[in-house]
């Protein structure tokens, strides 16, 4: 009888302890580790990097909305670090962000409601490594305007690009947003914001 | 005498101003396609009133004080409504800020979260209401700006996860009425129409009233929606009047100011169906009122008819906006 026990109780330890009925939130065995990660290695090099909630949002959709991610994308954080600068001088920085994916040679614009006698800087990131954007703002016939320009020289991790701009008229304008140069025609996500006084 | 050392010396200094002031010289212009299919993004391409109103600060310094109301909030269950309700209550919020009235803030915000709590999106704005409460304490006007449009975008994005995109619209579109509706006002009030010009955003007008256009058939057809747009439309081709002569302008600032204020009006007022009313116990023939005489403050009102079933009124705060100042006991 206690031999019996003793048989039953091994063999539900082993049957326990085996590879076999490992519970489903354990991590894969190396068999399916090694499965997964060609995948990931493609997913790196892919056409569209993660997107930002924004842009996400925006594809799903068809819709124009904002979508803010709780926690910040790298993009809108350095261009939020960059924003800090002019809220120093006096700058309002909206709450909102347009956020998606650049390819070389493909700006992408975005409609901007702008007011005579207020002072703006329009501000662009990228994480992306040797990745540089450009910004430009037109009016409403789609004429660049006399802007003033900051840009990230520091030639660290990504870059930035801000412009500013005081428009003599209140009305419709447009900001672009485009990526100059990037290593290996990478796509590079990216992360606008503006600022107002 | 010009030598060829002074003409290559005059030639650098034109080309290098030109450089600096033609900041992207390599630009090309838009194409019309471009234009047209440029993004609009609500968050970024409807101006937040807080920014309305700091322009119409530089170009005429208002009494914002005076353009305090108190915070009401209609009781209604009609979804478009609450959605423009919480526009115009964000709005009200910019201007207590601007006024810098502590209490109003807190009273504005706590009406936005019954709102939002309406529209079943108040889940995460907890937070932002506890942060208002403080902020509004500690006088910190700029945080206070930037946390009520923080909330009202939490708002959208909360109608956004729950399906609710179109609603997203009308909160934005309410904002910017009830904008157009105070900085109007304030133009008036100048004898020479400072500030008309921070106005001029047909453009945005226009927009605006063909996103309503495209929501669906079940949410164009609501009342409320239809009256909104119309406006927008109107207010579009009022802002596209140009070189107007000063008594032109006034007109135009009258027509927009008043439009706009009673549309607002309008999206304040209660819908909902209030509790049947008890008939009025018959009072003694010496003291009771004539039947023309309008019932006066804590009368008992009439018996209702069934169109008058329908409320009304608007639902005032509680706690009386106490002046600046007074908000902390």
């Amino acid at each position: 009888m206690k031999l019996q026990f003793l048989g039953l109780l091994t063999a539900v330890v082993i049957i326990g302890f085996s590879p076999g009925h490992a519970a489903p939130d354990q991590a894969p065995p190396v068999a399916q580790v090694a499965k997964i990660a060609p995948v990931r290695k493609s997913a790196q090099v892919s056409v569209d990097p993660t997107p930002s909630p924004a842009a996400s949002a925006e594809k799903s959709s068809g819709q124009a909305v904002n979508r803010m991610a709780p926690i910040p994308t790298e993009a809108r954080r350095m261009a939020l670090e960059l924003a800090g600068a002019f809220q120093n001088d006096g700058f309002r920085v909206r709450d909102g962000e347009w956020g998606g994916t650049l390819t070389k040679g493909d700006p992408r614009f975005l409609r901007l409601t702008l007011f005579a006698g207020e002072s703006y800087w329009v501000i662009a990131a990228t994480p992306s490594q040797a990745a540089t954007l450009r910004v430009t703002l037109y009016d409403a016939q789609g004429k660049a305007l006399k802007t003033e320009q900051w840009k990230d020289e520091s030639r660290g991790i990504g870059s930035r690009y801000a412009v500013g701009v005081a428009p003599d008229q209140s009305g419709k304008y447009f900001a672009s947003v485009e990526l100059i140069e990037t290593s290996g025609d990478l796509p590079a996500e990216f992360s606008l914001i503006y600022a107002y006084k | 005498m010009l030598t060829g050392r002074h003409f290559a010396i005059l030639a650098l200094t034109t080309l290098t101003c030109h450089g600096a002031s033609v900041a992207t010289p390599s630009v090309p212009v838009m194409t019309e396609t471009q234009r047209q299919e440029a993004l609009f993004l609500d968050a970024l391409s409807v101006p937040s009133p807080g920014e309305v109103f700091a322009a119409l600060n530089k170009a005429c310094r208002p009494n914002w004080a005076t353009l305090v109301t108190p915070a009401t909030a209609p009781v209604t269950t009609a979804r478009p409504q609450l959605a423009l309700a919480v526009g115009v209550l964000a709005a009200n919020g910019y201007i207590a800020v601007e006024a810098q009235d502590g209490q109003q803030v807190k009273n504005v915000g706590r009406e936005m979260m019954a709102e939002a709590k309406a529209l079943g999106v108040s889940q995460s704005l907890l937070s932002r209401g506890h942060s208002l409460i403080e902020f509004a304490d500690s006088n910190t006007w700029d945080a206070l700006e930037d946390e009520l449009e923080a909330t009202e975008n939490e708002v959208k994005m909360t109608m956004v996860e729950q399906k609710d995109h179109d609603l997203v619209t009308l909160t934005s579109a309410a904002a910017w009425i009830r904008g157009i509706e105070v900085a109007s006002g304030v133009v008036l009030a100048n004898d020479s129409l400072q500030g008309s010009r921070v106005l001029r955003q047909p453009d945005l007008a226009a927009q605006l009233a063909s996103q309503l256009g495209n929501l669906p058939p079940k949410m164009s057809r609501d009342t409320m929606v239809s009256k909104v747009k119309e406006v927008l439309e109107s207010t579009a081709v009022l802002l596209q009047q140009q070189n107007l002569t000063e008594e032109k302008e006034r007109e135009r600032m009258q027509k927009l100011h008043d439009q706009s204020a009673s549309l607002v009006k309008l999206i304040l007022t209660s819908t909902s169906v209030a509790p049947p009313i008890p008939p009025p116990v018959p009072a003694p023939p010496v003291t009771s009122p004539s039947p023309t005489q309008a019932p006066s403050a804590g009368s008992a009102p009439s018996t209702p008819t069934p169109s008058a079933s329908l409320v009304s009124s608007t639902k005032t705060d509680a706690p009386p906006a106490p002046k600046k100042g007074g908000g902390k006991p």
